[in-house]
């Protein structure tokens, strides 16, 4: 393979604080790579655990979830909610194997542009090392082959 | 059957010289439920706007993109554009292809995908898209204020004058706060009475302010533009409809030694009482735990003599039920106190005294009439040393804020010393000097360099009595850190500006942040310093946080202005961006099943329990509802919900998972 | 008569209940749920080890609740659920006799749910032997073959939804897996679908879930899911210091937060 892969990767991130940050980004023309493609949410507390899952099922190589930092949600506790509900889930991901350097973390705040441009680049890097997301796509295929074959021989 | 126009906007070149606008366009143009795409030099020029006006007119569009800068920017914008086209203004989404495509990628056929990528997601999301109107909600146009001193009595004027009706609540039996303790006000050194007691005789005979002193806020509920407050009116004793203030009771009340608080403890009151002679109002009311009848159940002397038949002794507390639109938060602060400081020997030496008793003895009304005599024996000290950060910035006792106020009436205090006892000696000690205010600093050089105080830079490491002279040892750090000792007649600690102790039960009542010494917390450290996280409640004065006085009318001003505002319209409207419970057909009514574990996770407790009754009135059904004027849309509660019962407007489950599926499957 | 038919006649007589969940003997040795509205029935009430069914998944269900004063047998894990379901207010409306048999062999009756509580913090159960072994192994596993390890179990699910069936904290009168705007999770069964479902079901349950076990028991395809819930509540109790099934009034880890919570992996 001569060319590089380019992963896709989705950001789920906050109205008042991420959102802010990568426009911030733009406003000061921090370059960063176009690998990623950021969904609003008004709060980090808003997004749905079931929208990474569907993100990886549809394609995605790589997440990153970012909000306001500890403190500063606009919405006083929506990102001490999430960050509760990241701390499980992401503990049930691992338990069943999931690969969770896949999803990035983040406290991005209005203020941290370079943070921004910094994390998607980082987050490109590494995702692209790993390679494309094939977990869900094999699942679909060799284990159920597998399986039935299983099942077949017994 | 959807039909979107697409409006990509070349920004002049900010978008155009990255991204194949073009081309956007052209593939747009291709996308499901496309009608009509187009790219345009600026979009948000009046050109610009009309085109798309006209578009949706001609093209009978059901919804909008437009891509162009962040939705931060122009989306208000292009929503009035699709209102005046004649589609729900919630039927327009915005592409943000310059702050997150164009201005950060160089020029590439990764970009122009990207750009693309980010139309189509919302394309799709515009698609799920529902009309929305924005909410409105009536507002009574009564302000509560809590709190009588000068930060609520400012407040209160201010929303009086303008026309509207004022609740005032006072816990004391006078308003007047700690301000009406003051004996001079920096930095012009006019009498604090003087000028306050106008305000607060005013506030008395105002029109549109109701007072309820002796009264305290019990309970809040509802949101902005519609409180609900029970406020319990603690049993005066006194039935204030008949007193006529004569003063006979408490002349003749035999229970005379009781600390007097409004002197800090310098001198004595009785049992039934009005706190100071300018009290507004100046009604007493019965101490219950100090009076004779009520502790021992013998006396009534008050009752045999009072001319108008106004000690009712079985009168008890009373609830009283107010509705209001904004509530202002003015309930003051409070002093460090003895035992803080036994390294200084507060509470131990009779002539360690704090700031506020050096008021009430400076001032013409306290124990003294004015004149400064310590209160170990009424001698007039020959030398006074202050002390200023007693407790605050001081890390090891907890305080690690300034207090703000402390050098200024330090200096003050200083001057009003040496201004009667011209041969007596003023040493204050001092961190630092922070008099940044308007004529502050000069007036503290005006203590140094005129009235002769002497400044010594460094702290008081202790204090201790000798032959009837207090002597304090510290050091000058602005002489190599030597050890200083003065022998003081008296010591004046200008000690720690706190929250009420009862700050954090008011807060939670309220439902309103604080911090972790319990000054309660404004909205926007610096842009919303007046308002709190909860809409409509508003802060003044020093229950925010150490203030002087004109910070403190200032902010009550601000605050007033805010309520104003706010009832300047008989109703709010508000963004439709807000938490729905799904509504189902009987007997279902909803899928939400009341497990009730969203409600903990608001922060504006805007989930309330909802019970669905059959005609009869029999229960059928447990869930919650959202309330529309609290909810601010940040949507914890939706993905809290494991059943999907609550949803978000405007970023609502189908929106969202449709935003994901879109950028993903090109 | 067993002390346990002698006490429920006796709650029947003096009008205490009207209906009684328990168990009675099934073909096999095996324990099913039984339901009786009068006391010539209780000889039928039996508790044996085999009785392992969690009985308050009933207590959901319309025509139970008709009854109104419900006895219900409960074991450890039911006492559990009942605890949790009571600080999820789903119990509010259900006048309940809980009754119990302590490691003496002794009858206890509670009328009311602070009793319950006070007794499940007595006797709070730990993890079987079996599942401590599972997931000792699970987690000494490397990712990838756990990874292996699941996705083999989730494709022999059949969507069957007996784990929710029988799950007391599954309450919803509508799942998720229902909703169809937008649609979550593939009604069919396959394999990313299963994936879904389980992932869902794993979160919904953790810091809820009481560690019946009953979903690993009833799997027709002999799906190991409890582990799942059982793994997040160990995360749970050792991040947040919350226990399920613990107390009436509050439990839920997921919808509360300390400002000081603590992770590693938030850049």
């Amino acid at each position: 393979m001569s060319e590089q892969f380019e992963p896709k990767i989705v950001a789920f991130v906050c109205n008042w604080c991420t959102y802010a940050g990568a426009d911030l980004a733009g406003t000061s023309r921090t370059k960063y790579a176009t690998n990623v493609s950021i969904i609003r949410f008004p709060c980090t507390g808003r997004i749905d655990f079931m929208l990474l899952m569907k993100a990886f099922e549809n394609g995605a190589d790589g997440i990153i979830v970012s909000g306001c930092h500890p403190n500063d949600c606009h919405y006083t506790s929506g990102n001490f909610h999430a960050r509760r509900r990241w701390i499980v889930f992401r503990s049930l991901l691992d338990f069943m194997g999931f690969d969770t350097d896949r999803i990035t973390f983040s406290w991005v705040s209005a203020a941290e542009g370079a943070k921004w441009a910094g994390l998607v680049d980082e987050t490109t890097q590494r995702i692209r090392e790993k390679g494309a997301f094939t977990d869900f796509k094999k699942l679909d295929c060799s284990t159920f082959e597998k399986i039935s074959h299983d099942a077949i021989t017994e | 059957m959807a039909r979107i126009g697409v409006f990509i906007c070349h920004c002049g070149e900010n978008i155009s010289a990255t991204v194949d606008v073009a081309k956007v366009a052209e593939k747009a143009g291709k996308l499901s439920g496309v009608a009509y795409s187009v790219d345009y030099k600026y979009m948000c020029s009046d050109p610009g706007q009309t085109l798309i006006i006209d578009a949706i007119k001609e093209h009978k569009l059901t919804g909008i993109v437009v891509a162009s800068c962040s939705p931060r920017m122009h989306e208000g914008t292009f929503r009035k554009a699709a209102e005046k086209a004649g589609i729900n203004p919630y039927f327009c989404e915005m592409a943000n292809i310059r702050e997150q495509v164009s201005w950060v990628h160089p020029k590439s056929d990764a970009t122009t995908q990207k750009a693309l990528d980010i139309v189509r997601t919302m394309v799709e999301k515009v698609k799920k898209n529902t009309a929305l109107t924005p909410i409105k909600v009536p507002i009574t146009k009564t302000a509560l204020v809590i709190g009588g001193g000068i930060a609520g009595i400012q407040a209160a004027l201010d929303i009086a004058n303008a026309g509207h009706s004022v609740i005032m609540v006072e816990k004391k039996p006078s308003i007047g706060g700690h301000m009406s303790q003051l004996s001079e006000t920096f930095p012009t050194l006019d009498c604090s009475q003087c000028i306050l007691t106008p305000r607060m005789v005013e506030v008395a005979q105002h029109p549109n302010i109701t007072l309820y002193t002796y009264a305290e806020v019990e309970k809040v509920t509802g949101f902005v533009g519609n409180f609900e407050v029970t406020i319990r009116m603690k049993a005066k004793s006194v039935d204030h409809s008949k007193c006529t203030g004569c003063g006979t009771c408490w002349q003749k009340c035999p229970s005379k030694k009781i600390p007097d608080e409004f002197n800090e403890g310098m001198g004595f009151r009785t049992a039934i009482y009005s706190p100071f002679p300018q009290a507004v109002p100046n009604k007493p009311v019965i101490d219950r735990d100090h009076c004779n009848y009520f502790q021992k159940g013998k006396c009534g002397v008050c009752q045999k003599i009072c001319p108008a038949g106004a000690i009712d002794y079985e009168v008890q507390d009373e609830f009283l039920d107010v509705k209001v639109g904004a509530i202002i938060t003015a309930t003051g602060f409070d002093l460090k106190h003895a035992d803080f400081f036994p390294e200084y020997g507060y509470g131990q030496f009779k002539d360690v005294i704090d700031g506020m008793m050096f008021e009430r003895l400076a001032s013409a009304s306290g124990p003294t009439a004015g004149e400064i005599r310590r209160p170990s024996d009424g001698k007039i000290p020959e030398k006074i040393v202050f002390v200023a950060c007693a407790g605050s910035r001081d890390k090891a006792k907890g305080i690690e804020y300034c207090s703000k106020i402390c050098c200024m009436y330090t200096a003050k205090h200083a001057m009003l010393y040496k201004h009667k006892k011209h041969d007596g000696d003023a040493y204050v000690f001092y961190m630092d000097i922070r008099a940044a205010g308007k004529d502050y600093d000069e007036f503290v050089r005006r203590a140094i360099e005129e009235d002769d105080v002497h400044y010594i830079r460094g702290r008081v490491s202790r204090i201790y009595e000798k032959n009837g002279k207090l002597i304090v040892k510290g050091v000058d750090t602005l002489m190599n850190g030597d050890p200083v000792e003065i022998e003081a007649d008296m010591v004046v600690l200008a000690t720690a500006v706190i929250a009420n102790q009862d700050a954090e039960t008011v807060a939670q009542r309220m439902h309103i942040s604080y911090n972790k010494h319990h000054f309660f917390a404004e909205a926007h450290p610096k842009l919303r310093p007046v308002e709190t996280n909860t809409a409509g409640i508003m802060l003044a004065g020093a229950c925010q946080g150490a203030k002087d006085i004109p910070e403190t009318v200032s902010q009550a001003s601000a605050s007033a202005s805010k309520a104003i505002g706010l009832f300047s319209s008989n109703e709010m409207t508000r963004e439709p961006i807000v938490a729905v419970v799904n509504r189902q057909a009987p007997p279902n009514f909803t899928s939400c099943t009341g497990c009730m574990l969203c409600m903990e996770v608001c922060p504006y407790h805007a989930i309330e329990r909802e019970e669905m009754k059959d005609r009869t009135g029999n229960l059928i059904k447990v869930a919650v509802k959202v309330n529309a004027g609290l909810c601010q849309g940040c949507g914890t509660c939706v993905a809290m919900c494991r059943n999907k019962s609550i949803d978000l407007q405007g970023f609502s489950n189908d929106q969202m998972l449709s935003e994901v599926m879109a950028l993903l499957n090109s | 008569m067993t002390p346990l038919q002698n006490k429920v006649a006796e709650l029947f007589e003096n009008g205490t209940i009207s209906l009684m969940i328990g168990y009675k003997n099934a073909i096999n040795k095996l324990a099913v749920p039984c339901f009786i509205d009068h006391a010539t029935q209780v000889e039928q009430l039996i508790y044996t080890p085999e009785c392992k069914g969690n009985l308050s998944v009933y207590l959901h269900k319309a025509e139970i609740k008709q009854a109104k004063k419900i006895g219900i047998l409960a074991n450890i894990a039911t006492l559990r659920s009942l605890v949790q379901l009571t600080s999820e207010n789903q119990l509010s409306d259900i006048e309940k006799t809980v009754i119990t048999i302590n490691a003496q062999n002794e009858v206890l009756v509670f009328d009311n749910m602070e009793k319950v509580e006070e007794y499940v913090q007595a006797n709070f159960p730990e993890y079987t032997e079996e599942d401590k072994k599972l997931l000792e192994q699970l987690n000494s596993m490397t990712r990838a073959e756990r990874w292996q390890y699941w996705s083999e179990q989730f494709a022999a699910c059949v969507k069957c939804y007996a784990c929710r069936a029988v799950c007391p904290m599954c309450y919803c009168s509508s799942c998720t897996v229902e909703c169809n705007q937008p649609q979550w999770i593939k009604v069919s069964s396959e394999t990313t679908g299963n994936l879904e479902w389980h992932t869902m079901r794993a979160m919904h349950l953790a810091g809820r879930c009481i560690n019946c076990g009953e979903c690993g028991r009833i799997c027709p395809v002999g799906i190991p899911v409890h582990l799942l819930t059982a793994q997040m509540n160990l995360d749970i109790e050792k991040e947040f210091g919350s226990k399920t099934g613990f107390s009436c009034n509050s439990g839920y880890a997921l919808n509360t937060f300390k400002p000081e919570d603590k992770e590693q992996f938030i850049k």
